[in-house]
C-alpha cells in the first residue's frame, strides 16, 4: 500500500506529514542545517515506499502572462522551455499553465509561466530527497491550491482575491478564471488575532493598488476578497475588514472549510497550512515545479507498483475466469452424469427389446451389412442359360448358320479366353450388370452358293439376334470381308464358294434382375 | 524517462514478483481452461453416445420384422454351409458325384486360393472368395446348364459363374468318349467368415 506524506516547506523549516484518509499527521519539523538535512535524509530513508508531494510557500516566486502562436508538440515545448528560460533565468523550478487560445484568427496560445526563483533555497531539501531515492510526486506552490481550494468550496468567481494566513506569512493571490496570475507572500510579525485581522486588511488594499497600478484590474471593478480564517478569529477580522467600493471581504470559517473538503483533522489556529496540505493530498493540480530529474525515482515506484499492479490484475482476472471455467467445468460434468444415466436407461430398454430377437451371435449393424452383401451376391448368380436358349432361337431362323464356339461371360468385357480370367486386384469384382457373348462360327451354304447369299444368310442371323432389344450386336469378323480397306480376292475356282465361311459376332446383353 | 542501471536493482524484485503473478495467472488459466475443454469433450462424447443409443431404441420396434427376417436368412446360409470356413473337400465331392450323377465324360478343375470381397475394420464378418476354373466334355450345352444349376444349389458355397466358354469338339476326339462339346468355366466360390481385425486384399 502507497503512502502519501506530504512536505511543507517555508521560509524557516520543513514539515513533514503522513496522510491517511483524510488524517494529518505531523512527522517531524526540520530546520534548514546539516545536521536537519541529515535528520531529513533519515526520516526519508525511514519511509522508502511512501510517495511525496512538496508544497513550498516561500516569497520567490514568478509570475508572467505570455503569448505564443498556435503550435503542437516538440516545438510548441521547446517555445515554452525558452520562454521559461527568458523570464526565470537560473531556476529549473518552473512551469506553465495554458490559459487558452486566443479567438482571433492566428489562435495564439495564452501561457501564464511561473516559477520559484530561489531554487537554492530549495535544493538543499531536493538533494535530500534524492539521496535517500525518495519517490518525489511533485512540487507545488501554494497560489496554485487557491483557485482550487476556492473551486471546491463553490466560489467561482471570475476573478478574486484570496489571502490565507501560514506559520509566518500571509500568503495572499489574485485568481482568475481558476488560475493564480498574481501571488506574493507578506511577513506576518503580530501573530494575535488583532494582528492578523489588521494585517489581512491592510494587505488585501495593498494588493488591489497593486494589480490596479499593474492594470491587471480595473480601477472601477468591485473584487470578491475571501480570506480564510478560524472560527475564533473570524469575528475580528471580519470587523477589521470593512468592504470598499472595490473590495468585497468575504471570511472562509476554516473548519467550515476542512470538513466541506473531507478533512478529518480540523486546524488549531489560522495557519491554512493543513487545509492545503490535505488539497493537495487528495487533488493535486496537474502542472508543478519538479524537473524529470527530481521525479526520476517517483516515476520508478510508478513503475514498480504499475508492475505488481499488472501482475494482481492479471492474477485476479485469470482467478474470475478459472472460477467460471470451474463453474462451467461442474455444469458440464453434471450433464454428462444425467447424460450417462440416461443413456444406461435408454440401453436398458433397448436391449430389453433386442432380448425378444432370435439370437444368433451377431449385432444387428453386422446382420444387415452382411444380408445385404448376400443380396447383391445373389443378383451376381447367374448362368448361360438365357443366352443359350436366345442363340437357340436365333439358329432356328437360320439354319444355315453354324456355332463353333460360344464364349459367356459376366461384364462388358469380351469374354476372355476360358482359363485366363485372373482375381481383379483385391479380389474379384462381383457387381457385373451385363453378360458378353461371343459366338464363332462359319455360314455353311451349298456349293452353288454367292459370296452375296452368303452374306445375306449372315445379316438375316444377325438381324434375327437383334430383334432382342437387350442385345447390342458388334460383327467382329464377317463371313466374307468386303471392307474398303482390305484386299479382296477371289477367282473362278469352285472351291472357292464352297469353303465354308467364318465369322464372329459379339453380343451384349443387360442382365435382368 | 530513462532507466538507469541503479534502478534495474529497484525494479527487480518488482518484475520478478509481477512475472510470478503472471506465470500464475496464466497457469491457472490454462489449467481451468484445460480443465472446461475436457469436460466439454467428455460431454459431447455422452450426449453422442446417448444420441446413438436413442436413434437405435427408435428404430428397433419398426425394424423388429426386418431383424428377424434377416437373422433366418443368416440362419440359412449357416445351414446351407456358406458360412464358415470353406468346406474343400464337401466340394470336390460335390463336383465328382455331379459328374457321376450327369455321366459327364470328362472334368478336370483347379480352385485358387481364398481371396477376400471387402474389407472389414475389427472383428467381424467378411465374405470370402475362391476361384474355380473347371473344363468338362459334354454331350450337349444342356450338360454345362444343368451342371451349373446343380452347383449353385447344394454347394457349399455361394456359386457365381464368372464366363463359360463351350467349343465343339473336332471330329477326331469325338469317337473316345462320345463328348460333342468341351467347356471351360471360370467360377466364385463365395463363403462368409469371421475376421479377427482388419483385412485389405
Amino acid at each position: 500500500m502507497i503512502t502519501r506524506r506530504l512536505l511543507f516547506l517555508d521560509t524557516q523549516r520543513l514539515a513533514a506529514y503522513a496522510w491517511r484518509r483524510g488524517k494529518l499527521q505531523p512527522e517531524g519539523v526540520f530546520e534548514n542545517g546539516v545536521d536537519e538535512l541529515a535528520r531529513f535524509t533519515d526520516y526519508l530513508r525511514a519511509h522508502p515506499s511512501s510517495h511525496f508531494w512538496m508544497l513550498v510557500n516561500v516569497g520567490e516566486e514568478g509570475y508572467e502572462l505570455e503569448t505564443i502562436p498556435f503550435l503542437q508538440g516538440g516545438d510548441r515545448q521547446a517555445l515554452i522551455t525558452r520562454k521559461l528560460g527568458q523570464h526565470f533565468l537560473g531556476t529549473p523550478l518552473n512551469t506553465a499553465i495554458s490559459l487558452g487560445y486566443e479567438k482571433t484568427k492566428r489562435k495564439n496560445e495564452k501561457l501564464l509561466l511561473s516559477a520559484l526563483t530561489n531554487p537554492a533555497y530549495i535544493d538543499p531539501w531536493l538533494k535530500c530527497l534524492k539521496e535517500a531515492g525518495t519517490a518525489l510526486a511533485g512540487i507545488y506552490s501554494l497560489a496554485q491550491l487557491g483557485s482550487r481550494l476556492l473551486r471546491k468550496i463553490g466560489k467561482t468567481d471570475k476573478r478574486s482575491l484570496l489571502l490565507t494566513c501560514q506559520d509566518h506569512s500571509i500568503r495572499e493571490s489574485y485568481l482568475v478564471d481558476g488560475n493564480a496570475l498574481f501571488s506574493r507572500m507578506a511577513p506576518l510579525a503580530d501573530r494575535s488575532i488583532a494582528g492578523i485581522a489588521s494585517r489581512m486588511a491592510s494587505e488585501a488594499v495593498k494588493l488591489h493598488q497593486y494589480l490596479v497600478g499593474r492594470r491587471m484590474v480595473a480601477r472601477s471593478e468591485s473584487l470578491p476578497v475571501y480570506i480564510l480564517a478560524h472560527p475564533l478569529a473570524a469575528s475580528a477580522i471580519r470587523q477589521a475588514c470593512n468592504d470598499t467600493p472595490s473590495l468585497r471581504f468575504e471570511i472562509l470559517d476554516s473548519h467550515h472549510v476542512a470538513q466541506r473538503l473531507g478533512l478529518a483533522t480540523l486546524p488549531d489556529d489560522s495557519r491554512a497550512e493543513p487545509i492545503f496540505l490535505h488539497l493537495l493530498a487528495t487533488s493535486a493540480p496537474r502542472q508543478q515545479f519538479a524537473k524529470p530529474v527530481h521525479r526520476h525515482d517517483y516515476r520508478i515506484s510508478q513503475i514498480r507498483y504499475g508492475l505488481l499492479g499488472l501482475g494482481g490484475i492479471a492474477l485476479y482476472c485469470s482467478v474470475l475466469f478459472a472460477i467460471k471455467q470451474l463453474y462451467d467445468t461442474y455444469d458440464l460434468r453434471r450433464e454428462a452424469q444425467t447424460l450417462v444415466v440416461t443413456e444406461q436407461e435408454l440401453d436398458w430398454r433397448y436391449r430389453e427389446i433386442a432380448a425378444t430377437f432370435p439370437q444368433i451371435g451377431i449385432d444387428n449393424e453386422t446382420l444387415r451389412r452382411v444380408t445385404n452383401r448376400q443380396s447383391e451376391l445373389l443378383l451376381q448368380q447367374r448362368t448361360p442359360e438365357r443366352a443359350f436358349r436366345m442363340l437357340s432361337g436365333a439358329l432356328n431362323d437360320a439354319p444355315n448358320i453354324q456355332i463353333d464356339a460360344i464364349d459367356w461371360a459376366l461384364g462388358d468385357e469380351p469374354g476372355q479366353p476360358a482359363g485366363t480370367v485372373a482375381p481383379a486386384k483385391g479380389g474379384p469384382r462381383l457387381d457385373s450388370r451385363t453378360e458378353t457373348v461371343t459366338l464363332r462360327g462359319t455360314v455353311r451354304r451349298g456349293p452353288a452358293s454367292t459370296p452375296r447369299q452368303t452374306l445375306e444368310t449372315f445379316e438375316h442371323f444377325v438381324e434375327v439376334l437383334r430383334v432382342d432389344r437387350d442385345n447390342d450386336i458388334s460383327v467382329l469378323q464377317q463371313p466374307i470381308d468386303i471392307e474398303s480397306g482390305r484386299a479382296l480376292r477371289g477367282g473362278d475356282v469352285d472351291d472357292d464358294s464352297s469353303r465354308p465361311r467364318n465369322y464372329t459376332v459379339q453380343i451384349v446383353r443387360k442382365l435382368m434382375p | 524517462m530513462k532507466i538507469e542501471p541503479r534502478d534495474v536493482g529497484k525494479l527487480r524484485w518488482h518484475a520478478l514478483i509481477a512475472v510470478a503473478l503472471l506465470a500464475a495467472a496464466t497457469a491457472l488459466t490454462l489449467w481451468s481452461t484445460a480443465g472446461e475443454r475436457k469436460a466439454r469433450s467428455e460431454r459431447d462424447v455422452e450426449a453422442g453416445r446417448k444420441a446413438q443409443t436413442e436413434q437405435r431404441l427408435r428404430q428397433v420396434r419398426t425394424e423388429e420384422d426386418e431383424i428377424k427376417e434377416r437373422t433366418q436368412r443368416f440362419q440359412q446360409m449357416e445351414l446351407a454351409g456358406i458360412i464358415g470356413p470353406e468346406l474343400r473337400l464337401d466340394w470336390t465331392e460335390l463336383l465328382r458325384d455331379l459328374q457321376h450323377q450327369l455321366r459327364l465324360p470328362g472334368m478336370t478343375y483347379e480352385f485358387g486360393p481364398q481371396t477376400p470381397l471387402e474389407t472389414v475394420s475389427g472383428a467381424g464378418y467378411a465374405y470370402h472368395s475362391s476361384q474355380l476354373r473347371i473344363q468338362l466334355r459334354l454331350l450337349h450345352e444342356g450338360d454345362l446348364l444343368n451342371f451349373i444349376e446343380r452347383l449353385q444349389k447344394e454347394a457349399k458355397a455361394m456359386v457365381l459363374v464368372r464366363n463359360c466358354k463351350v467349343w465343339r469338339l473336332p471330329p477326331t476326339t469325338v469317337a473316345t468318349d462320345a463328348a460333342q462339346l468341351g467347356a471351360e468355366c471360370m467360377m466364385e466360390w463365395v463363403t462368409l467368415r469371421r475376421t479377427s481385425g482388419t483385412q485389405r486384399p
